[in-house]
């Protein structure tokens, strides 16, 4: 009995201590920034693309093609570009968004009825990062509560919980940041040029985390049983950032992984005839010019798999 | 199975549960049982490597206690200890004997042709071995009496608060304990639950706030500044501690949980004023192993000077392979080594020097010159033990004398970790290198609280450091490795 009283007892002033904590970092500012965004990096602001991105989403409007997927996903797909072929497209990407984070929005915010497409945009990461970068960003600022509990437990850890509190306590707050690169349908556009040194220290092997495939897999079985097609797709990347053997080592996983499934990967990483310099923001990313040549030949390639209604 | 992950959060309050529940004469079954799940977690395989230690060495003390032949006797011990020694070396030591004899033969302009293998290093391998040999060594030299309990010498051998990375146990401490009855003592349970938060808040609040910063330097170190290379060593020393000592910490707590007293493993060693007096205060199981087993049937510091050295010499050789297979391994042991020795043949000097300057005169201020002097060459020894290679340690003594004036050396570590989050790990490792001694003390009850509500506010405090400043990335220890 004494172990329980006090193990009650303790738990009990940490509860108070916690919330005691967290009210102070949050609502103590220095420099105008509340202290709690000072004591780890997994804490994010709200505000910017992300917040911007989900509150933009209407749920009751259809689109034709809903994208998904990192910031490959919300810098590299223009929805006015999809526009100019007749296709109603938004981008619910987000920064380093894995699998696990994916899988949770997707199942909280699409349905056979608002969705004609869903083009996941994945590279090696949304299947190698644990997810933590893309939660702490999403649990801050997308609007389901139920996602982001979803996301904040799948970590597995006590910083999900830190993250569903402070969630619960910047409520009702008003965004501290918008990004001024937001363009509306939860695109973000960059025009400027590469400028980025070659990487280096490639390891040459694809690790992909186990539980990443599970959601993943998990992720598919779901768009199949609510009747939502859905589509893998790489985008180009920079021929002199690209790890080569890494890259095909991803390329086989997937198509393994989904051969069975009956899902298409497109992948263009290396099948491009892009500039580095031009086409490219980073060592990563596609900056606009390169956006305006990638997105069509996209389009048509989804057209001429039927993946899209032909042109109106 | 990692002690700070959330599988060990569900298993061992289970394995407590059914351990108090079960009837005494089942109890070592369960604990056996879970000792094994909780290294097959790892790589089941690996656990046979572990089963074949333990029937080896229980058959060779038995057979060894059996007879009075010292030559069967003496066969007993050499097969068990090549065993032991042939297992660790197959698994930690092949490649790094394969890649200097590679180079040996490159420079004689000679082919070599035996390729490398690609096991994982059991983990745990270096420790268990330790500790099973230290048995049958003991029971050949007629210090103890074999158990005639297989169950419970395999639990002593795989038990798994220590199994992985110490403390190393010995049997006459630890083997009599699985017999004994444990009771649901409360006020104990307390005692082992509070250790192990000070473990988990030592290595997840702070070696693994550290680790991040310490990992990025070292993957590069020519990009950064003298200053930064400096405060990284240092911060390395302190990491390392907080590693190794949290896990044990955890250990201690969770053995004392389930009712065993498991030896301690460190006494402060940041306050050591002397390499030896450093030694006697780190990785106290393994350092005493090499006294008992190696040291002292050297002949110890019972030999000529000559002789003591080249003891001394050969203790240290030994220690820094038993950490790794490497040169920087060897290097950081010979170094320690090297001090030791050093020590002695400079003493009359220092205290000469002590005297005239008059350093005697202010004790606590040659105390903590003591203290500041020991502290600096084991963290120089350090860079030896963290380096991946002797590439590495040249580019980070290359770079140690590198300095930019002001801030801006560590201006690259700022952009990378943000100066809030790098002031917070900087004051968590400081505060860490200077209370920690002082915050044990509260933790195992040495220090007692004026109010009733001390307890619950101190330990509210670590639990809310743990919850708002821990690192939860499941940090492998740094021990493992070995």
């Amino acid at each position: 009995m004494m172990l329980l009283r006090k193990g009650a007892l303790l738990l009990l002033v940490l509860l108070a201590m916690y919330l005691g904590a967290f009210l102070l970092l949050t609502r103590v500012e220095v420099g105008g920034v509340p202290l709690i965004f000072r004591t780890a990096d997994h804490y994010y602001w709200k505000g910017g693309d992300t917040w911007q991105r989900f509150d933009e989403y209407d749920p009751a409007r259809r689109h034709d093609v809903v994208v998904m997927g990192s910031s490959h996903a919300y810098r590299g797909y223009d929805p006015a570009l999809f526009a100019a072929h007749g296709l109603d497209m938004f981008n619910l990407g987000s920064s380093a968004q894995t699998a696990m984070n994916t899988r949770y929005l997707a199942e909280a915010y699409l349905h056979a009825g608002n969705t004609g497409l869903l083009v996941l945009e994945v590279s090696k990461s949304f299947l190698e990062d644990e997810g933590l970068e893309s939660t702490a960003d999403l649990v801050q600022n997308n609007t389901s509560g139920h996602a982001a509990r979803r996301m904040a437990f799948a970590l597995r850890d006590p910083r999900g919980v830190n993250m569903l509190v402070l969630r619960w306590m910047m409520q009702g707050h008003a965004p501290q940041y918008l990004s001024e690169n937001y363009a509306g349908r939860g695109y973000c556009r960059y025009d400027e040029r590469n400028t980025a040194q070659p990487l280096s220290g490639r390891s040459g092997s694809f690790d992909p985390l186990p539980e990443q495939v599970a959601q993943l897999e998990a992720l598919i079985a779901w768009a199949q049983e609510q009747g939502i097609p859905l589509v893998l797709v790489t985008h180009p990347i920079p021929a002199s950032s690209v790890d080569r053997a890494r890259h095909i080592a991803f390329v086989d996983f997937m198509g393994e992984l989904l051969r069975e499934r009956g899902v298409k990967h497109i992948d263009m990483g290396l099948d491009h005839d892009l500039d580095d310099h031009l086409h490219f923001a980073d060592h990563s990313h596609l900056n606009q010019a390169g956006v305006e040549i990638f997105v069509p030949r996209l389009i048509e390639r989804l057209r001429k798999e039927g993946m899209l209604p032909p042109v109106k | 199975m990692l002690f700070n992950s959330i599988e060990f959060a569900v298993f061992f309050p289970l394995v407590a549960l059914l351990y108090f529940l079960l009837p005494h004469r089942f109890r070592w079954v369960l604990l056996l049982v879970a000792s094994y799940l909780f290294y097959m977690a790892w790589r089941a395989e690996y656990a046979l490597l572990l089963l074949f230690s333990t029937v080896l060495d229980f058959t060779a003390a038995r057979a060894i206690h059996r007879t009075t032949e010292q030559s069967v006797r003496k066969r007993w011990l050499l097969l068990s200890i090549g065993m032991n020694l042939g297992m660790l070396a197959g698994f930690k030591y092949f490649n790094f004997a394969n890649d200097t004899l590679r180079g040996l033969f490159g420079m004689a302009g000679m082919g070599y042709t035996i390729p490398d293998h690609e096991m994982l290093l059991p983990i745990g391998i270096s420790f268990y071995t330790f500790q099973t040999m230290s048995y049958t060594i003991d029971v050949y030299r007629g210090h103890l009496e074999p158990t005639r309990h297989m169950g419970r010498f395999a639990l002593f051998v795989s038990f798994f608060p220590q199994l992985v990375a110490g403390p190393v146990e010995r049997a006459p401490s630890l083997l009599p304990q699985f017999v004994q009855r444990m009771s649901f003592d409360q006020q104990r349970i307390i005692e082992g639950l509070k250790r192990m938060l000070w473990g988990f808040v030592k290595k997840i609040v702070i070696a693994d706030r550290i680790a991040p910063v310490v990992d990025r330097v070292y993957a590069d170190p020519t990009g950064y500044d003298g200053f930064s290379i400096l405060l990284i060593v240092v911060l390395f020393s302190i990491q390392i501690y907080c590693d190794f000592s949290g896990y044990c910490d955890i250990a201690i707590g969770a053995a004392r949980v389930l009712g065993f007293r498991l030896m301690e493993n460190f006494r402060t060693p940041q306050l050591a004023t002397s390499i030896a007096d450093f030694w006697s205060r780190w990785h106290i199981s393994m350092s005493s192993w090499f006294r008992d087993y190696i040291y002292i049937p050297l002949g110890g510091n019972r030999v000529t000077t000559q002789r003591w050295y080249f003891n001394l010499m050969v203790v240290f050789f030994l220690s820094g392979l038993w950490h790794g297979a490497g040169w920087t391994f060897v290097i950081y042991g010979l170094l320690n080594g090297l001090y030791m020795v050093l020590a002695p043949i400079t003493g009359g000097v220092w205290r000469r020097f002590n005297a005239g300057v008059g350093l005697y005169r202010v004790p606590w201020f040659h105390q903590a010159l003591m203290i500041t002097g020991t502290f600096a060459l084991v963290t120089f020894s350090r860079i030896f033990f963290r380096a991946q290679d002797m590439d590495q340690v040249g580019s980070v003594l290359g770079h140690l004398w590198h300095f930019t004036p002001g801030m801006a050396g560590m201006q690259r570590l700022i952009d990378i970790f943000s100066a809030p989050v790098l002031a917070i790990t900087l004051t968590l490792a400081f505060a860490s290198l200077f209370l920690d001694h002082r915050l044990e003390a509260v933790v195992r009850g040495e220090r007692r609280f004026r109010s009733a509500a001390g307890p619950y506010l101190f330990h509210g405090s670590l639990l809310l450091l743990l919850l708002l400043f821990g690192n939860f990335g499941e940090v492998a220890f740094i021990y493992f490795q070995f």
